[in-house]
């Protein structure tokens, strides 16, 4: 590895015509040699090109910001206003999940409880949370946004600062659910969708009994775990195969 | 280049090149909707998934368009676009699960550019740069400078070296400092020794 001088002296063109057609030779009959110039040569591409695919990222970034800041604002307004869309997105939502699960468990021994959240849980998509136009304020918009942007913390501080305990709709109540057990405070997480989950004809029942089940899981209150479920395989059949997966992990 | 409803497959070269805003943000508009929904549908990915990839894949786009001889897109950009995607999100997936089976994948795209050159030497740029990254910054300053066709005299009077003999010097020892971390990393090994992606297996995850 230490060809360096020759390489710099050939690439300067400071090398004779002998000295070249000797080097040349070399290159072609020892590919330890040709590698390392391949190398030495490459570095100079990279670096002749890292300013400018640092300032293309830059651009890239912005521009990506622009449209996702766009993007959000849209999905926040569609939210608002679709009711029925979100049944197919949750229904290809558990059936990718139905997907892992299973992958998970013909591959895998038996995992632990931690194990087995972290590799069901994933944050609930911000096209599936939906709500009924009549609470469709801009608190509850922005409720929505700021969960849906992950800003987990400052969604919890805002509900607790901008709405009445008691006077939590079912939705709102299990965004802070699902904002709790994004921050660890799976405590409150549970306590909170605990009381969503008694709004049985609310449109997000069985996401609320789904997450509600991954939190007694992580707590490992397994018989309440076991329960949430049963509830779920009967009442969702959009989580029911993954409810009864779960089911059969736990038992 | 002002903003347009459509731009031809050259306009967007050309905006990507020039990192045009109207452009990118067009491309973000008008394909990344259907890269998230490939990555989520066909890959069990998530949106932050088909962010990065999408991301990533603008970027080895970008460095094909301006490398020498420069990628030639053609007529369909979304179809090459979604290539370099897929390979990416097949790539990350297979070293997340550590696959090591080798399978069949497609690496030509319809117009005939073999997408495994740019994904490799996509792979090749981040590693260098991340070699790069590691060295001090006056280093990084010498060699970017000498390669942007600065003279000796001219860095040395720049960075404020002592004489030109040591600015050549320090030049030559910051390469062999950067060609030594470089050629030592073990995904190097894997980048000229491994085999190529035409006959990489598609993982079954």
């Amino acid at each position: 590895m230490e060809n360096h001088g020759l390489f710099e002296k050939f690439l300067s063109g400071e090398m004779s015509d002998a000295e070249r057609s000797e080097f040349l030779n070399r290159l072609a009959s020892d590919p330890q040699l040709e590698k390392e110039f391949r190398v030495w040569t490459d570095i100079d591409e990279t670096i002749v090109a890292y300013q400018k695919r640092e300032d293309f990222r830059k651009q890239l970034m912005n521009v990506s910001d622009e449209y996702f800041s766009t993007d959000n604002n849209k999905l926040a307004r569609k939210i608002s206003f679709v009711s029925k869309g979100w049944m197919k997105v949750a229904a290809s939502f558990a059936a990718l999940a139905i997907i892992g699960i299973a992958i998970y468990l013909i591959f895998f021994s038996v995992p632990s409880y931690n194990e087995i959240y972290a590799d069901l849980y994933s944050p609930l998509k911000t096209d599936v949370i939906t709500r009924s136009s009549a609470d469709s304020t801009d608190k509850t918009k922005k409720t929505f946004v700021l969960y849906q942007e992950g800003k987990y913390k400052e969604c919890i501080r805002f509900i607790n600062s901008e709405f009445s305990k008691d006077s939590l709709s079912t939705q709102l109540q299990i965004v802070l659910g699902l904002s709790y057990m994004e921050t660890g405070d799976h405590v409150s997480a549970a306590e909170i969708l605990e009381k969503a989950s008694a709004d049985k004809q609310n449109i997000m029942h069985g996401d609320c009994l789904w997450y509600l089940s991954l939190c007694y899981l992580k707590l490992e209150q397994l018989a309440n775990c076991s329960k949430v479920l049963k509830e779920l395989i009967s009442t969702d059949p959009s989580y029911s195969e993954k409810a009864r997966s779960l089911l059969d992990k736990i038992e | 280049m002002e903003q347009k409803d459509i731009y031809t497959c050259a306009e967007i070269e050309d905006g990507i090149r020039n990192s045009n805003r109207e452009v990118l943000l067009y491309i973000y508009k008008k394909y990344f909707p259907i890269i998230r929904n490939i990555i989520i549908k066909e890959y069990g990915g998530t949106h932050e998934h088909a962010r990065d990839v999408f991301q990533d894949a603008m970027v080895t786009v970008y460095t094909g368009l301006i490398s020498n001889p420069p990628l030639k897109i053609s007529s369909n950009f979304l179809n090459f676009l979604c290539m370099v995607c897929k390979r990416r999100m097949i790539d990350e997936l297979r070293k997340k699960s550590k696959e090591s089976r080798e399978v069949e994948v497609c690496g030509i795209s319809d117009e005939g550019i073999n997408i495994n050159e740019y994904m490799e030497k996509e792979e090749k740029m981040r590693l260098f740069e991340k070699h790069f990254h590691k060295l001090g910054e006056k280093c990084r300053q010498l060699l970017s400078l000498f390669l942007n066709g600065l003279s000796t005299k001219e860095i040395t009077n720049k960075l404020k070296m002592s004489s030109e003999q040591f600015t050549k010097k320090r030049r030559l020892q910051c390469k062999i400092s950067l060609f030594k971390s470089i050629f030592t990393d073990s995904t190097l090994r894997e980048l000229i020794d491994g085999k190529p992606w035409t006959i990489r297996e598609i993982p079954k995850w």
